[in-house]
């Protein structure tokens, strides 16, 4: 076998083994409590809420996020925390207080099926086919960054890593389905924060203190998130629009609060409060994260001065395994890599689960094969599981092809997710949103992403940086969707009112909300506004 | 159904103490980044104890939510048994009483 950067020792692949049994335990140990497509799909909705917020929030710690925003914070300093506390926090804070009760109150199976109930059949087919290719898209990322940290760190064969994880996350997913894969996601969660925090304590150990890591710089903007915005020279090269209009709201609002990947988690939750309280439990440890993140990419800028060099070895994406593989004795660097393998493996078996569900109900049931057993369901439920993950394995390849895995994923949200947030906007808050406005809304902003990608391409709109483009075409994209779906609604008939009780703002459920009766202090709101001034405080503190 | 903080809490306190042992067996590594810090112990040793400590809050846990499950059935069926033996004595009292005064009854 090719060696890598560093010698593994038994104790490093005992952790990892150690790691694989307990996963695929879990999986046979829940299987006997897969009974029906709900249970397999759906996770039966008996989920504590800290377990679902748990796992809301590692849904969405794959290898981009894990990865990714350690080499954002090596490429662009602390502006990086901007992809969580502007990003992140307050359109959770906005899934949990307002639009969560539709969600769970209408008691939908998947994000497009709240498409179909407020507007129509073709709405819903549109956002189920582009988020079951988005998904199998996404999934294929894990699995690439993970061959590829292996082979450089350990110098194992790219294909035979691949299969091994592809393996074990069939082998949980389908004998668990959805409650596995959120099991999972919070052995991950806890994983991740054992095996990466030493990088960041030991690193605060060498520096001593933050005003001591600031004067390593080599570019001084690296300690600022806002003092450079005003102009596009900063370390990011965004304006304040890219960042506040692009990144603070739609892409990240888009994100959070339309991505059936982490809307299914909270879905999960045992009742509505569960369900509203799941992005609050994420959000917390979610403002936190820049430690396990950022903190090391900055490290890594200062300590290795060859990264983000064109050789593979010191790419901007090394950032967090290099320093597991010089800071780590063994042992501790097997729990780091077992880290890092966990995130990628339930990245992938997140993106699976939805994209199963999604086809199961909103595709097979809805178009193909009508009113069949729930057992003949299950069994559709697990072949989609087992045929997402063989796709996945060929998007691991199609990745390959592709340069950097950070700006592909970003690309594919301005498509998907920017004008979706418009639509779902507009759907729950605005009554006279008609069917037909939603669909060539959604279609239209969709297209309008696609255009501005190919003048972006051909040099008829240039952006300092490509993720400043992406910003922008999010920001077009949603406001494309938005005026297109208002005017061409204004042009058609809108529903009943009597078929939009549940569903929309303003148009109450008949026997009125259940949850109004809890206490103020114990409520998503009153959470909510104490995460927001957290938030604040943290933009000061690094202003 | 699985209590996710039983294989949690178990993987932990594996790792954990595997990873303590293998690092009170081994010295310290020289850490490259560290520099001219040199460290007492190999850190295996102390993020392990706390990995095991941690493994092993989350197995209590689940087992304290598993007694108070049982004593919650236990004070129950407690309950259920009692209701029953009280009625059962109920029925007893106006059966006895039926058969005392069966007149009461012939006069319907």
């Amino acid at each position: 076998m090719k060696t890598g950067l560093v010698t593994a020792q038994p104790i490093d692949y005992a952790v990892i083994l150690i790691y694989f049994i307990f996963v695929l335990g879990v999986g046979f140990k829940l299987k006997k409590n897969m009974k029906s497509s709900d249970d397999f799909l759906l996770a039966g909705h008996r989920i504590p809420s800290w377990v679902t917020g748990l796992a809301f929030l590692s849904a969405n710690l794959g290898a981009i996020e894990v990865m990714g925003m350690a080499a954002n914070a090596a490429q662009y300093g602390i502006m990086t925390c901007h992809f969580y506390w502007l990003g992140a926090i307050p359109a959770m804070v906005f899934l949990a207080v307002f639009m969560m009760p539709f969600y769970y109150k209408s008691k939908i199976r998947s994000v497009p099926e709240y498409l179909r109930k407020r507007f129509n059949e073709p709405t819903r087919a549109l956002n189920a086919i582009s988020f079951a290719v988005m998904t199998v898209l996404m999934s294929g990322i894990n699995l690439y960054a993970m061959a590829i940290v292996f082979k450089l760190l350990l110098g194992w064969d790219m294909n035979g890593s691949i299969a091994v994880a592809a393996l074990v996350v069939l082998a949980y997913t389908i004998t668990g389905g959805l409650t596995s894969s959120i099991y999972n996601e919070v052995l991950q969660f806890f994983l991740i924060v054992f095996g990466l925090l030493p990088v960041s304590i030991l690193g605060l150990l060498r520096f001593g203190s933050w005003s001591a890591i600031c004067d390593r710089f080599e570019n001084p903007g690296f300690a600022h998130l806002w003092k450079e915005i005003g102009t596009i020279h900063n370390p990011m090269g965004v304006d304040m629009i890219g960042l506040i209009g692009g990144l603070g709201f739609v892409l990240s609002f888009g994100y959070w609060c339309t991505d059936f990947l982490v809307i299914q988690r909270a879905l999960a939750a045992e009742d509505l409060r569960g369900a509203r309280m799941t992005p609050i439990i994420a959000a917390f440890p979610k403002i936190l994260f820049p430690v396990l993140t950022v903190l090391p990419g900055l490290f890594a800028i200062i300590l290795i001065p060859k990264l983000g060099s064109n050789n593979d070895d010191l790419s901007f994406n090394m950032a967090i395994p290099y320093l597991l593989a010089v800071m780590y004795p063994n042992g501790l660097f097997g729990l780091g890599i077992t880290a890092l393998l966990a995130s990628f493996m339930s990245g992938m078996a997140g993106n699976v689960t939805a994209f199963n569900t999604v086809w199961t109900y909103d595709i097979y049931q809805s178009y193909i094969a009508k009113n069949k057993s729930d057992a003949h369901y299950l069994w559709m439920g697990k072949l989609a599981t087992a045929i997402g993950i063989i796709i996945s394995v060929g998007t691991c390849y199609l990745c390959m092809n592709f340069k950097s895995i950070m700006d592909y994923m970003q690309l594919i949200f301005t498509f998907f997710n920017a004008p979706l947030f418009a639509t779902f906007l507009l759907g729950m808050f605005f009554r006279r949103t008609s069917p037909w406005g939603a669909f060539y809304g959604l279609l239209g902003g969709t297209l309008a992403a696609v255009v501005h990608y190919i003048l972006t391409l051909q040099h008829k709109l240039n952006y300092q940086s490509e993720m400043a483009g992406n910003f922008h075409r999010s920001v077009v994209a949603w406001t494309v969707c938005l005026i297109l779906t208002i005017t061409i609604s204004y042009l058609t008939k809108p529903k009943a009112v009597e078929e939009l009780r549940g569903l929309v703002w303003g148009v109450d459920e008949k026997g009125g909300d259940v949850a109004a009766k809890t206490s103020v202090f114990a409520s998503p709101g009153f959470f909510g506004v104490i995460l927001l001034a957290l938030t604040a405080y943290l933009n000061y503190l690094f202003f | 159904m699985l209590d996710v903080r039983l294989p949690i809490g178990w993987l932990f306190l594996v790792l954990g103490v595997m990873l303590a042992a293998y690092g009170y067996a081994n010295p310290p590594a020289e850490s490259l980044l560290l520099g001219q810090v040199s460290l007492p112990l190999n850190l295996d040793v102390p993020w392990g104890i706390l990995m095991a400590l941690f493994g092993l809050a989350m197995v209590s846990l689940a087992q304290m939510d598993k007694l108070k499950v049982l004593e919650k059935q236990l004070q129950e069926s407690k309950i259920a048994s009692q209701a029953d033996s009280s009625q059962v004595s109920l029925a007893e009292t106006i059966s006895g009483e039926i058969t005392s005064n069966p007149s009461s009854s012939d006069a319907n």
